[in-house]
């Protein structure tokens, strides 16, 4: 594969995912207690 | 389909081997032996990327020993295990699928390795994998593609590819992986055996080459769920050394298997459970629903809101953790990744910490919602993934109308647990009308492995899915 190729696979995929962080910070944004609820990494402790 | 020829002990359960090494039926060597060998024998599918000859036979030797003197370690006792190549044995190799570690040898044993070996296991081999778990293909570049055994033509998924399918042909009653994703689960779904990812700080991730910090777990594959639990029971519990580790008391996972299915509470999640799925896929679920409702089982719709950001949000964290475990190296090394973890592992460094940040914040919303569904139920049943094991040349997969990504498709259902550190099992349902493997998954409250164990045991009691084998010539495919 080409760099060429590459870059371009790669600009592609990080536009996919920068989409993806963006319909989930839209939704945390509307749909979450922003005071309430905290980013916690998972922890039953 | 196919049994294997009669009298192999590779066919046994854990607990029917354990009866013969006391009955001295079976010898250790010979177990540690025919497992070796049917290693050996099926490495065209390529699930070992070591096998440890030398050093199980002189540890079988050892244990025979130690039974024959009246020291017995458990029901792991004179067991083949195969472990996958990134959680570490000392002494040997631990590559953890890439390039960049493969002249690494361990110092130390992982904890899961120490409590394996602490429980008399014999550590056959080490097992084939996505290279650093970072995908769910196991086509890696540096090992060689494993190869499923139902159609070698296909994926045995990942990333602990090489677990599943070490397990599925018999090399070994059961294996270790690792599920940040699904890595255990859908290889359980693809090659047709149980699986089980168990809550985030129920087994240590000590001395196991990380992908996602804050998602990821260690779990064993084996034919049954109750093998499943009989090897979890041996290497969970606190371990001091990990700060995820949690001092929840293990107790008896075996303890509610035998209590019917009557009267369970069982939930499918609306739009969501039964969407998006393959012809095949649907029709085992509708038939496993079925029968666990003839088996007086309470199977209720419930609804979980904002699940079409799930795998959006699994993907962020997924994806931005293994970029920082990485970054050194992808600045100093970038051509000694394969192309694909490579493409996951720059595209993962774009992400800003806000998107982090948000992910998390979905996932601690999603695991709120999740305890309010299991005040209401003991389980939830989803498909393992909407589809069976595709063609390595695959990207997308037909479902319905639509095409759906593979690693979209890989998360859809398995995210759900990795999100929320929900333990979830995954058991074989059904075949597809090409003969290939649906998994179901079964997800239960945070510690609540044993309501798990008494599930996959009640439903391994009334079908027979777990039992079937690929044919060990190859001819699957061809």
């Amino acid at each position: 594969m080409t760099d060429a190729a590459y870059s371009e696979e790669l600009e592609q995929l990080a536009g996919e995912w920068a989409a993806r962080a963006d319909r989930v910070s839209r939704l945390v944004g509307t749909s979450i207690d922003a005071t309430r609820v905290p980013a916690v990494v998972v922890d039953y402790r | 389909m196919t049994h294997h020829p009669e009298g192999s002990p590779l066919d046994a359960s854990i607990a029917e081997l354990g009866e013969a090494l006391r009955r001295r039926t079976l010898g250790v060597v010979e177990l540690t032996r025919a497992s070796i060998e049917r290693a050996e024998r099926t490495a065209p599918l390529n699930a070992f990327v070591g096998i440890d000859s030398e050093a199980s036979l002189l540890a079988a030797d050892g244990l025979q020993k130690l039974l024959d003197a009246g020291h017995d370690l458990g029901p792991l006792h004179g067991i083949p295990v195969a472990m996958k190549d990134n959680i570490a044995i000392r002494g040997r190799g631990m590559a953890a699928g890439s390039r960049i570690l493969a002249n690494n040898v361990a110092t130390t044993d992982a904890t899961v390795t120490t409590r394996l070996k602490r429980g008399g296991a014999v550590l056959v081999g080490r097992t084939n994998l996505h290279e650093f778990a970072w995908g769910g293909t196991t086509d890696n570049p540096h090992f060689g593609r494993c190869h499923n055994p139902w159609d070698r033509d296909r994926i045995p998924a990942g990333s602990s590819g090489g677990s599943g399918v070490a397990v599925a042909v018999g090399a070994v009653p059961a294996s270790l992986g690792t599920d940040t994703g699904g890595s255990v689960r859908l290889p359980a779904s693809m090659n047709g055996v149980t699986g089980i990812r168990p809550t985030i700080g129920r087994v240590s991730t000590t001395g196991v080459f990380p992908l996602a910090w804050s998602l990821d777990t260690v779990g064993p594959l084996a034919r049954s769920s109750d093998d499943c639990a009989t090897v979890l029971q041996q290497i969970g519990g606190y371990d001091p050394l990990d700060d995820v580790s949690r001092e929840a008391p293990l107790g008896d996972l075996a303890r509610d298997i035998d209590l019917p299915l009557a009267g369970m509470r069982i939930a499918i999640l609306r739009d969501y459970s039964l969407r998006g799925l393959q012809p095949g896929v649907e029709r085992a679920m509708r038939a496993i629903l079925n029968l666990l409702r003839d088996a007086g089982a309470l199977v209720e719709e419930l609804t979980l809101p904002h699940l079409d950001e799930l795998v959006d949000a699994q993907i962020v964290i997924d994806a931005a953790e293994p970029s920082a475990v990485h970054q050194r190296w992808l600045r100093e090394r970038p051509e000694d990744y394969g192309r694909d973890v490579r493409l996951l592992l720059e595209a993962g460094l774009r992400f800003s910490a806000v998107d982090y940040i948000q992910a998390q914040r979905y996932r601690a919303a999603l695991r709120e919602a999740m305890t309010d569904v299991f005040r209401r139920v003991d389980v939830v049943l989803t498909p393992t993934i909407p589809f069976t094991a595709p063609r390595f040349d695959q990207l997308n997969v037909p479902v319905g109308e639509d095409d759906t990504d593979i690693l979209d498709g890989n998360m859809v259902f398995t995210a759900l647990p990795s999100l929320t550190g929900t333990p979830a099992i995954s058991l074989p349902i059904g075949m597809d009308e090409n003969g290939l493997p649906v998994g179901l998954q079964a997800v239960a409250a945070p510690f609540a492995e044993h309501v798990l164990f008494r599930f996959g045991h009640a439903l391994q009691q009334l079908t027979d899915w777990h039992r079937l084998r690929p044919p060990l010539d190859g001819s699957a495919g061809e």
